[in-house]
């Protein structure tokens, strides 16, 4: 309606103006006419016209061409019946009047076009500035208000609020005429003005022009945002701005979003630098992007000297070929994870050099940096190690099981040989006993060996009684021996204790038995020379035959001790020298 | 009489650390009509008894670790001279060389059933020769 009205308007303006021009007009005639009365009185005859050339030139100028026109048309109408002779008539006598008539009249027409054009041109210029205008206010409005989430505002030279849009009430929430006039330290936190920090701004804009910060800024119910702000200095002709256009934007989400990451990053770095096991990531291009510290300690590299390395520096060189496939296979796949052990042993490199068995999980990913793959990575070292070690004692359990059991087979086979049937089985569990005295004796020192002192000690264990273990004696430095020695060396033991408790030392209340033993080094071979002699008992006889005790003596220290012994049938007592060379299986316990 | 080869007494080395072993194997070897030597119970002494005990060996049981030392040297010294032999072990095949995985082993305790095998091994292994 208001568009339909527009052009009505426009048209009684212009004729409303039209009107006063042509007015104006005739008042400038009726002052020319009136001036022209009065003088002609005092200085007459005056040229006809002198007063209408300034009145067609006043006219035109103010009024444009067609008032100026019409005041020529007048003027010449009233000089030619008024003022030319002869007088009240438009006839005119005179040749010499019609050429000033036309003169006059050809004056006024050029005049009259002449301020025409000038009206035009600045009719014209004044319509290009009013739309000039009017699109810089377009734009200004677009920017202010358009602009979502943007709060545009200025500030003169000392920061004082001079303009204020919609959008910064919106951000801010303060109306226009709460700001206007008021400095913009408004906005600052009320530290952020202690420190004098909107000066600084205003002083940092001048000197560089502009200045943009994210700050936390203030809002009219006291909360807090975070904004993006930035100063832009406005100068005029002079080298000093005279304001500052201010663009604000609330970045708070952003700002959340960021401490949000910021969060979720430091929690997964410390998982990451807390971890065990190893954690180290590659990109496609199999360079490493990630390596915890335990990867660090692990390989032996800092993470800082490694990462942008290719992965191959982690590899056996043996083995690059190898991973390049298995990396290649995975991807190709595009299994999200996968446990490697089915790929078998995988092996390390410290830097060092060294290798190391492993364990590892693959994952891959997409990120936005492309492929990323990470594995999870344990030295399985000390565990392959214990494993081993485990399977060895295992092997050796067996091994050991089925060496007792030809003992006791030999054992057996030995007693069922020299005795008597009725006797089998009292003498073989007494030698069974002796053996299992020398397994329990061992088993203590997790088989390592045990004492020449130890081993008599258990071999007496069976007559260990009241009133007994007071006929013995044990003296000497500390000889240690091998397992198997230890075995030996206990069941003949068994075998004098047993001889001397049936016939020897034992054998009545009163025999003792001393037993004595020292390092010798007789044809300047190193040995222990052990002394058994047998006293106070009964007068003993040569044995008639040979029995399994000094078969066995006799065997065990000539052929597994590569020792000697001489035997002593003294009608005091029994006496024996067993000489033991030392070696790696039998030696002085320092 | 002309006796034939192959009942001849059968010469067998025993290489074994351990006495009572020793003397078992011993018994059971002379129960199967055997001649023993031995037992030896180092490497040093096994290759003596070989080289220069005169005897013409049939057979041999090897203990593989003796006080510490293995027992491979012998039984190279008896690959040398074509003499069968074969391992006492616990175990099958436990802590053997695998270059040595082709040799028979007699396992502890001893049947009396592996041990005529083992000599009727060697008497055919002498029949081959």
């Amino acid at each position: 309606m208001q568009c339909r009205l527009q052009p009505v308007a426009t048209a009684m303006q212009l004729a409303a103006n039209a009107g006063i021009r042509y007015v104006f007009a005739v008042l400038a005639i009726l002052v020319a006419v009136v001036l022209q009365q009065t003088l002609d009185a005092h200085f007459s005859p005056l040229p006809p016209y002198i007063m209408f050339y300034p009145a067609v030139i006043i006219v035109a100028a103010i009024a444009n061409s067609g008032p100026g026109l019409f005041t020529t048309l007048l003027s010449s109408v009233y000089a030619g019946y008024f003022i030319l002779p002869p007088h009240g008539s438009f006839r005119i006598e005179h040749t010499g009047d019609i050429i000033g008539m036309l003169i006059f009249a050809v004056t006024g027409v050029m005049v009259s076009v002449l301020a025409g054009g000038f009206h035009r041109k600045r009719a014209r210029e004044k319509k290009l500035s009013e739309q000039s205008l009017r699109r810089s206010e377009d734009h200004f409005r677009i920017l202010g208000e358009g602009v979502k989430g943007y709060a545009i505002y200025m500030l003169d030279r000392d920061g004082t609020v001079v303009s204020w849009t919609a959008v910064a009430e919106q951000l801010k929430g303060w109306p226009e005429h709460e700001v206007l006039g008021k400095n913009f330290s408004l906005f600052f936190t009320a530290e952020a003005v202690d420190s004098g920090r909107p000066r600084q701004i205003l002083e940092i804009a001048r000197a560089e022009g502009s200045f943009h910060e994210e700050i936390e800024r203030v809002r009219k119910d006291g909360s807090h945002f975070w904004a993006a702000i930035t100063l832009t200095a406005l100068r005029g002709e002079g080298a000093q701005p005279q304001g500052y256009a201010v663009l604000a934007r609330d970045i708070s989400e952003r700002k959340q979003a960021e401490r949000d990451i910021a969060a979720s990053r430091s929690q997964l770095l410390s998982i990451v630098n807390s971890a065990l096991d190893a954690i180290v990531a590659v990109d496609s291009a199999q360079r490493i992007v990630l390596f915890n510290p335990a990867a660090e300690t692990m390989f032996g590299y800092s993470a800082s000297d490694i990462i942008g390395q290719p992965i191959e520096r982690l590899i056996p060189h043996r083995f690059h070929g190898v991973h390049a496939g298995h990396l290649r296979n995975f991807a190709a796949e595009g299994v999200a994870s996968r446990n490697m052990e089915d790929l078998g042993t995988l092996s390390g490199r410290r830097s060092n050099g060294d290798e190391f068995p492993l364990e590892a999980s693959i994952s891959q990913g997409e990120t936005e940096g492309g492929q990323l793959f990470t594995a999870i990575l344990r030295d399985i070292t000390q565990r392959r190690r214990a494993e081993a070690h485990q399977s060895l004692l295992l092997g050796e359990l067996a091994h050991r099981v089925k060496n007792t059991l030809a003992v006791v087979q030999s054992i057996a086979a030995q007693t069922h040989r020299f005795s008597r049937p009725e006797d089998f089985y009292i003498t073989f569990c007494g030698r069974l006993e002796a053996l299992g005295n020398a397994n329990d004796l061992l088993t203590s020192s997790e088989w390592e060996g045990a004492t020449l002192a130890d081993i008599i000690t258990f071999s007496f264990a069976p007559y260990s009684v009241q009133g007994m273990v007071e006929r013995w004696t044990t003296e000497g430095p500390r000889i240690w021996l091998a397992p198997n020695e230890a075995v030996t060396l206990s069941l003949v033991f068994h075998e004098m204790i047993t001889n001397a408790v049936k016939f020897g030392a034992l054998s009545d209340a009163n025999g003792k038995i001393g037993i004595n033993w020292k390092l010798t080094s007789e044809d300047a071979i190193p040995a222990v020379t052990i002394h058994w002699r047998e006293y106070n008992g009964p007068a003993v006889n040569p044995p008639t035959r040979r029995g399994f005790g000094s078969k066995l003596l006799e065997r065990a220290i000539t052929h597994e001790f590569n020792g000697d012994m001489k035997n002593d049938f003294h009608s005091a007592g029994f006496e024996c020298m067993v000489r033991l060379p030392l070696s790696a299986k039998v030696r002085v316990q320092t | 009489m002309i006796a034939e080869p192959t009942d001849r007494m059968l010469t067998i080395l025993i290489v074994e650390d351990e006495s009572m072993i020793g003397m078992l194997l011993e018994d059971l070897l002379q129960e199967c009509a055997c001649r023993v030597v031995g037992p030896a119970n180092s490497v040093a002494q096994s290759i003596a008894l070989i080289e220069t005990g005169g005897m013409a060996l049939d057979g041999a049981f090897l203990d593989i670790n003796l006080r510490g030392e293995f027992v491979y040297p012998v039984a190279d010294a008896l690959l040398a001279r074509n003499v069968p032999f074969m391992f006492i072990t616990g175990n099958a095949t436990y802590g053997i060389d695998p270059r040595y995985g082709a040799v028979r082993t007699l396992k502890k305790p001893f049947m009396a059933s592996a041990i005529e095998r083992a000599v009727k091994y060697f008497a055919e292994q002498r029949g081959s020769f």
